[in-house]
């Protein structure tokens, strides 16, 4: 893992979405301890978000299928929260969904933010 | 399959009222006994899909006759091989699944651990493959096939203007839209947790029930959370095999879907046919709120 293109990758999101974005965190699956974050995260959410992760991944045992790249949850009020799971990390994004189209964030911001992702994992 | 320690659970099938067992002195899957054994009434998917909810760790044997046998391999509900007719894997299971009329019988494996998983696909995409070459290869007719199939499903879906709920309305609107896209939609009550409509493939309320329990995750989860955050309106799963997973969320119900979402793309859904389900729902309803029909925001 590369903490510098991690960083890099939170760096890339404030800028594709500027006041759109709310919060963004990275965190470790194993113990939901955070690896980097921006200025307003809140850290109790990102852990609780790898929590619902997991309890997805169960859920979905059932039909079989598996979870894949990520999955968006629509919150009461003004947030939507966007989840990237990858390996042994997991990218929490909460956006305010007045100014972030979903269709915005799910088909330009998505595909390029997983890549940044995933090679700073890899790295 | 390499095997291992595993002690043999016959299966008893009840056929029109009828049930037989077997005599262990018999040798088995020998023709004699295989000949009393009676025929599953099932579709070997429908058992496939039992097995795999139930997380068994087990070997299913198929036969379509004396001379046509084949076996399925789960380890805790996960497909793990197949064999038949010097078929193997994924290949294999795809045959097997189009058998109909078979003979089953289940063999329960106490220690899996010396298996070698052979088949990565999941469970559905192998079903779904299946159903497609069965299509093609049955033409015209498979599609036809299919089609009254469905519509024994759906048997209780009717036209508008006769009386049809508008939970089924609601989903005839997704289904017609999404044609061959859509696996499975269903309509719930959330307070009760009850199925009210639903369409679903290979029959089976699996995936309604599975909708529920993942909003019901949520909600747990977002009951816990300190900032007092609430679920809204829905939540989308990209899913492996190209599928995807959609819940919306409206007057204390939920419509759920599942889909292909090669064949139909989410911002179709989102932007099209939800809003005219939204519109069918207010159009034949009492002025209850209906499925958003903005989720894009």
């Amino acid at each position: 893992m590369n903490i510098q293109k991690l960083n890099g990758c939170l760096e890339g999101l404030k800028k594709d979405l500027g006041d759109g974005l709310l919060a963004s965190s990275i965190v470790s699956t194993e113990d939901g301890q955070v690896l980097v974050a921006t200025e307003r995260s809140n850290t109790a959410g990102a852990t609780l978000l790898n929590e619902i992760t997991a309890s997805i991944r169960e859920g979905l045992k059932t039909y079989p299928v598996e979870l894949g790249q990520y999955y968006y949850i629509d919150v009461a009020g003004n947030m939507g929260i966007l989840a990237i799971p990858f390996g042994d990390y997991q990218w929490a994004i909460v956006v305010n969904k007045k100014q972030v189209k979903l269709g915005l964030l799910l088909n330009i911001v998505l595909p390029s933010i997983i890549n940044a992702f995933e090679d700073a994992v890899v790295s | 399959m390499e095997g291992a320690a595993r002690r043999e659970l016959r299966l008893i099938v009840h056929n029109d009222g009828s049930s037989e067992t077997q005599s262990h002195v018999e040798k088995q899957g020998s023709k004699e006994e295989l000949q009393r054994w009676p025929i599953c009434g099932l579709p070997v998917a429908s058992f496939l899909q039992v097995i795999a909810m139930d997380q068994q760790t087990c070997i299913l044997e198929v036969y379509r006759d004396a001379d046509r046998q084949g076996r399925f391999c789960f380890v805790q509900g996960a497909l793990y091989d197949a064999a038949c007719d010097g078929l193997e894997a994924e290949d294999a299971a795809m045959e097997m699944v189009s058998w109909e009329n078979v003979r089953l019988n289940i063999r329960r494996i106490v220690d899996a651990g010396g298996f070698t998983r052979k088949i990565e696909k999941s469970l559905m995409s192998i079903l779904m493959e299946s159903s497609r070459r069965c299509d093609e290869a049955a033409g015209g007719q498979g599609a036809e096939a299919a089609e009254e199939a469905e519509a024994d499903a759906d048997a209780e879906m009717e036209a508008p203007g006769r009386g049809e709920d508008r939970f089924k309305q609601c989903l005839r609107v997704v289904r017609e839209d999404m044609g061959d896209a859509l696996l499975s939609a269903s309509i719930a009550d959330l307070h009760g947790g009850t199925v009210l409509a639903s369409h679903h493939d290979r029959k089976t309320l699996g995936t309604a029930q599975l909708f529920i329990q993942l909003t019901e995750s949520l909600r747990s989860a977002f009951g816990r959370d300190p900032e007092q955050k609430g679920l809204g309106s829905h939540y989308i799963m990209n899913l492996r095999d190209g599928l995807t997973l959609m819940v919306l969320l409206f007057d204390g119900h939920q419509l759920g879907m599942l889909f292909d979402s090669a064949k139909c793309s989410l911002g179709l859904v989102l932007n099209a046919i939800v809003p005219k389900a939204a519109r069918t729902f207010e159009a034949g309803g009492d002025g209850a709120v209906p499925p958003r029909g903005d989720p894009s925001g």
